[in-house]
């Protein structure tokens, strides 16, 4: 037989570990907040190319905050740079991101103004992309962003109830939201973009932890019955070890994939593939160390309860 | 046999399609690999623009704007632009190739609200005139002129209530059937060409009649685009608008006055520009990095699980990548970049698939069943949980789908389509090729002489560890 491993044991411990985490993540949320994207805050993102490789920051700010006094505060991120379609010249990539909103004439001229401002450093920019969303716009999406966190919330605890009982619901609901604060808590301390991609990947983060415990639950159901009258932390746990080497495996596979999408992609993933890549590894861990195992006293309640009948 | 025939079938018609939407060349003009995807401004470039309302808006004000916008984008020559309302109060469109969207949002940006004035004065002046006091200058107003023939900084004080006889006549927009942008045959300019309706021909006339030698605006959205002095009554309800126009704006000037005038006045909310060049950079590196990362996975699954069930999952891998792929081409379903990130997604899934058929066939296979009836035993018990594992992902798609933005409904889109080639790809084609496989599969956990014979042993029993933890099928029953 395969070595069982004691997950459920030291329960106490992990749950212990995971509400400091929670803890650690609001903290983090309430004090630090989100580094918001400019479709969730307003205001405008530039990708600038300049045609010098080894431009630095500090030139870029000078050469756009004398063009617009607003850059002066930009945040502005150096990106990999880029060769242009056809060509073998090396171009540098900026991000810079300020509160303001642009028209269509404000942009114009904004433009306008930073290459003659490049210009007179010798050098040509470019607008590789342009993003300015309003106040207005802002507001509208982080609406629908958490209405569709509500919904999806909502609708999987539906799912969940329906196909199972419904104390599972309620285990699922805690591995979720342990896996949701956690991984938005790690947004706020990587300072790392919070946009609509990364609603996206909590989201789907939600789906796919949802997806582990729902597999380990499946195999409690059916452990329930077929190992009747045995103690239920042992139930549990012969179910996580049954499931543990699909559980890692999937897991595996997909933090490969995501993480090198992380490593390698471009800033436009880079809010998505942070989420997924931490989320895969908290929603592991928490199918594993809080989805079945904080059943545990539900589960020999309802098995009492039964007995006294 | 007889279901496993079906399946075979199945597989391959699927495939067929998959390979067929996805290769064959639907348009000649547009080859490449993956032609018959269509990609997503942020991967081909060009500029999105979404507006809201302000002024009077009634439920069908959104549907009217479109019309109008889709119109007006046609005649000025973006004919792959695409407008959509953003619920009732808001539109979204969407220009592909363009990388300046300046004259495409001045296109939109402007009502179109076109009239002809009387005017009853003439100033320079760098800000505006005050206005006039008096009874004849009541309803009159000073506007700005965009003539470039006039001195610039010229203002006209004009009433769009123009007296003919003893009383008053308007002519605006609604009465003009048609507009074009035409050579100005003296001048060498451009001009537009304006045709009336019957009523508006009848009142163009009566009005050039009471103001010969006088000159009469033409405005559009507030702006005085030129102020010619009528030289004698016009009959046969044509007139003409020579401002030394480039052929650009006189075309794009046409098409805003023959597209009517907006119900309501459009503010810009929100502008996304990506140019050509960083789009097909990002999209390089998500390929490469999507190539990569299978190239990893497929390596992983054939270590883990020796070459036959290894082989069957990277085999799975590759008809799921092509089943997503061809779906995208069939469905026009639009592929963005989170989009391409839903299909890397993807190769998790497919996997977790796999994976769940796999451990379950392990494990049957140590409680004594043969390759056969494992295999046959794994896939029906493995059922329930892939499906309810996909659907929970299946959900959160829809919900990204109906309330997301443009990239990301491209996200949900790509996930949708993903999962659904992951329940078919896990509980068809892996149990296609699995069955196949079955007489080459060998049951590891059946000692040699008894392999191939339905056992009821307790297999673990032997190495004596953990046998009161033991609760495999096997010991049960």
């Amino acid at each position: 037989m395969r070595k069982m491993i004691n997950f459920v044991g030291p329960r106490y411990i992990f749950i212990g570990i995971s509400l400091a985490a929670i803890a650690l993540s609001i903290v983090f949320i309430l004090v630090k907040g989100f580094n918001f994207g400019v479709d969730f805050a307003g205001g405008t993102m530039i990708t600038a190319s300049f045609n010098k490789p080894d431009l630095s920051v500090s030139e870029v700010r000078d050469i756009f905050s004398k063009a617009d006094p607003a850059f002066t505060n930009a945040s502005i991120v150096k990106l990999m740079s880029m060769t242009s379609k056809g060509t073998t010249t090396q171009k540098s990539l900026f991000d810079l991101t300020v509160k303001q909103f642009y028209n269509a004439s404000a942009r114009a001229k904004l433009n306008a103004d930073v290459q003659n401002v490049a210009k007179s450093h010798g050098l040509t920019v470019n607008f590789e992309s342009f993003e300015t969303v309003s106040g207005y716009a802002a507001a509208g999406l982080r609406q629908s962003a958490i209405w569709a966190s509500i919904i999806v919330v909502i609708l999987l605890l539906i799912y969940i109830a329906i196909r199972y009982r419904f104390v599972f619901g309620i285990g699922a609901l805690a591995s979720l939201a342990h896996d949701l604060i956690i991984t938005a808590g790690l947004f706020s301390m990587f300072w790392i973009t919070f946009d609509s991609t990364a609603i996206a990947a909590l989201l789907t983060l939600l789906g796919y932890s949802l997806n582990d415990t729902v597999v380990v639950y499946s195999r409690i159901r059916e452990n329930l019955k077929k190992m009747h009258g045995h103690p239920i932390d042992e139930i549990v746990n012969v179910s996580i070890n049954e499931t543990l080497s699909r559980t890692i495996n999937t897991s595996l596979t997909t933090f490969i994939v995501v993480f090198t999408l992380f490593l390698f992609a471009g800033s436009v993933l880079r809010p998505f593939s942070f989420g997924m890549s931490f989320g895969v590894i908290t929603g592991t861990y928490s199918s594993i160390y809080i989805a079945s195992p904080i059943l545990i006293g539900w589960l020999e309640r309802r098995r009492k309860s039964l007995a006294k009948r | 046999m007889r279901y496993n025939t079906i399946r075979v079938a199945v597989v391959l018609i699927v495939l067929f399609v998959a390979l067929f939407f996805l290769f064959y060349p639907m348009n000649p003009s547009n080859t490449g690999l993956f032609a018959n995807i269509p990609l997503g401004l942020d991967i081909k470039g060009g500029s999105l623009l979404e507006y809201t309302f302000s002024g009077n808006v009634t439920p069908d004000t959104a549907n009217q704007v479109v019309t109008i916008l889709r119109r007006r984008l046609d005649d000025a020559n973006y004919t792959e632009a695409n407008v959509s309302t953003i619920g009732n109060n808001g539109i979204r469109v969407e220009i592909p190739g363009i990388d300046n969207p300046q004259q495409a949002e001045s296109l939109i940006g402007q009502r179109g609200e076109l009239y002809f004035a009387q005017v009853l004065d003439t100033v320079q002046s760098t800000v505006k005139p005050a206005p006039k006091i008096g009874l004849q200058y009541a309803g009159a107003e000073w506007l700005l002129s965009k003539d470039p023939s006039v001195p610039p900084n010229t203002w006209y004080l004009v009433n769009r209530n123009i007296q003919v006889g003893a009383g008053t006549l308007q002519l605006n927009g609604s009465e003009v059937s048609n507009a074009s942008a035409a050579m100005n045959t003296s001048s060498g300019g451009w001009e537009i060409d304006l045709s009336f309706n019957a009523k508006g021909a009848q009142d163009f006339y009566q009005i050039t009649q009471a103001l010969v030698g006088k000159p009469l605006a033409i405005v559009l959205d507030n702006y005085v685009l030129s102020a010619p002095i009528v030289q004698q009554a016009i009959q046969g309800g044509r007139a003409q608008i020579t401002g030394n126009f480039t052929y650009q704006q006189a075309q794009e000037l046409a098409a805003l006055i023959r597209s009517g005038n907006l119900p309501v006045t459009l503010n810009l909310t929100e502008e996304q520009t990506i140019g050509p060049t960083l789009g097909a950079d990002v999209v390089r590196t998500s390929i490469i990095v999507g190539l990569i990362g299978m190239a990893i996975v497929l390596a992983y699954m054939l270590a883990y699980y020796g070459p036959l069930m290894g082989m069957v999952a990277d085999l799975a891998l590759v008809y799921n990548a092509f089943f997503v792929l061809g779906m995208l081409a069939l469905t026009h379903g639009i592929l963005t970049l989170p989009g391409m990130a839903g299909i890397i997604l993807t190769i998790g899934t497919t996997v977790d698939g796999n994976v769940i058929i796999f451990e379950r066939i392990k494990e049957e296979m140590r409680t004594g069943k043969t390759s056969k009836a494992a295999i046959t035993a794994g896939f029906s018990r493995s059922t329930a949980v892939i499906l309810d594992a996909n659907i929970t992902t299946l959900i959160v798609a829809f919900v990204l789908y109906y309330l997301g933005t443009g990239s990301i409904k491209g996200f949900a889109v790509t996930l949708t389509v993903g999962i659904i080639g992951t329940i078919f790809t896990s509980l068809v084609f892996s149990r296609v090729l699995m069955d196949f496989l079955a007489p080459h599969i060998k049951n590891k956990y059946l000692p040699a002489s008894n392999a191939g014979q339905a056992q009821s042993v307790q297999p673990d029993s032997a190495k004596g560890l953990n046998s009161n933890k033991d609760k495999k099928g096997g010991n049960q029953r």
